[in-house]
């Protein structure tokens, strides 16, 4: 069988170009639907995100609370602290306490 | 749909604006479709892969710079890289630009003739199918074609003269029986 000629080819190209392809029905409700679950995803990443970033911020905040309270409480302590006027009298220990 | 109003309505639909997306989405989508569609010759996959330029324009919507071209050529090129990334999935040992695959004649004259054209290109060789369609259907000049497949204008015109010697072959069948089919009858 004899090839096409030129103008054969191009005449059935021209004619196929009249019938393009036709997306199938609910295409378009899919495509939208993807564009629904992307948006979603992409907002459910960004509030893990921030929800991440909140937690992080609290950690530290609460860290530098307690670390306050820390050295409150040291100072609190270090102030109550008085040197203490009365002596021990055990009997027995300071003798102990010159034989060595 | 000029420039001004595509870029203003992607950059809305990627804010989240369902129905800037569906304006952009029904403006591009047969252009986008048709292109895959001729590219792979399958419909499941021409819609995963038009659905996905679209998708992936929103992830990404400042990859598309109105200055180096229209939102057309740009989805067109996200096609063109989908259809080739299907190639290599699907079609490992077929050679990009050797000599295809089985076909079948009877399938082919059985076919109506926008199918059985399809079925045609759909055994060139990824690259001279690329060529072909992207000469015959989507009117792109040579050297638009050769900037798109990174190669030289020479190597686009020696593609589509094979891919068109190979389909004079193929659809010479077709063209006989088209011929009978509307011959006047006595």
């Amino acid at each position: 069988m004899n090839p096409l000629n030129d103008d054969q080819l191009n005449e059935l190209l021209r004619r196929s170009k009249e019938e393009p392809p036709q997306v199938s029905a609910g295409f378009n409700a899919r495509v939208m639907q993807a564009y629904q679950r992307q948006l979603t995803s992409s907002h459910f990443h960004w509030r893990r995100l921030l929800a991440s970033a909140a937690l992080i911020l609290v950690g530290v905040a609460a860290d530098r609370a307690l670390l306050i309270t820390r050295a409150d409480s040291v100072v609190t302590d270090r102030a109550t602290v008085h040197p203490c006027t009365n002596s021990l009298n055990v009997p027995g220990l300071e003798k102990q306490e010159h034989q060595r | 749909m000029t420039v001004e109003e595509e870029s203003r309505l992607l950059k809305r639909a990627a804010g989240g604006q369902t129905e800037a997306f569906r304006m952009l989405f029904e403006h591009h989508r047969d252009a986008v479709f048709r292109l895959a569609y001729r590219l792979t010759g399958a419909q499941q996959v021409a819609e995963d892969a038009t659905q996905e330029c679209f998708l992936a324009l929103l992830r990404h919507p400042d990859r598309f710079d109105a200055r180096r071209g229209t939102l057309r050529q740009y989805l067109s090129g996200a096609v063109r890289n989908l259809a080739r990334q299907h190639y290599h999935a699907s079609a490992r040992e077929v050679p990009l630009d050797e000599e295809p695959l089985h076909f079948e004649i009877e399938e082919l004259i059985s076919r109506d003739l926008s199918a059985a054209v399809q079925d045609a290109i759909g055994t060139l060789p990824p690259l001279q199918r690329e060529a072909i369609v992207l000469f015959e259907f989507e009117e792109m000049s040579l050297d638009e074609i050769a900037g798109a497949s990174g190669c030289d204008a020479g190597t686009v015109k020696s593609r589509l003269h094979r891919a068109r010697a190979r389909l004079k072959r193929l659809l010479a069948p077709y063209w006989d029986r088209e011929r009978v089919c509307h011959e006047p009858t006595e």
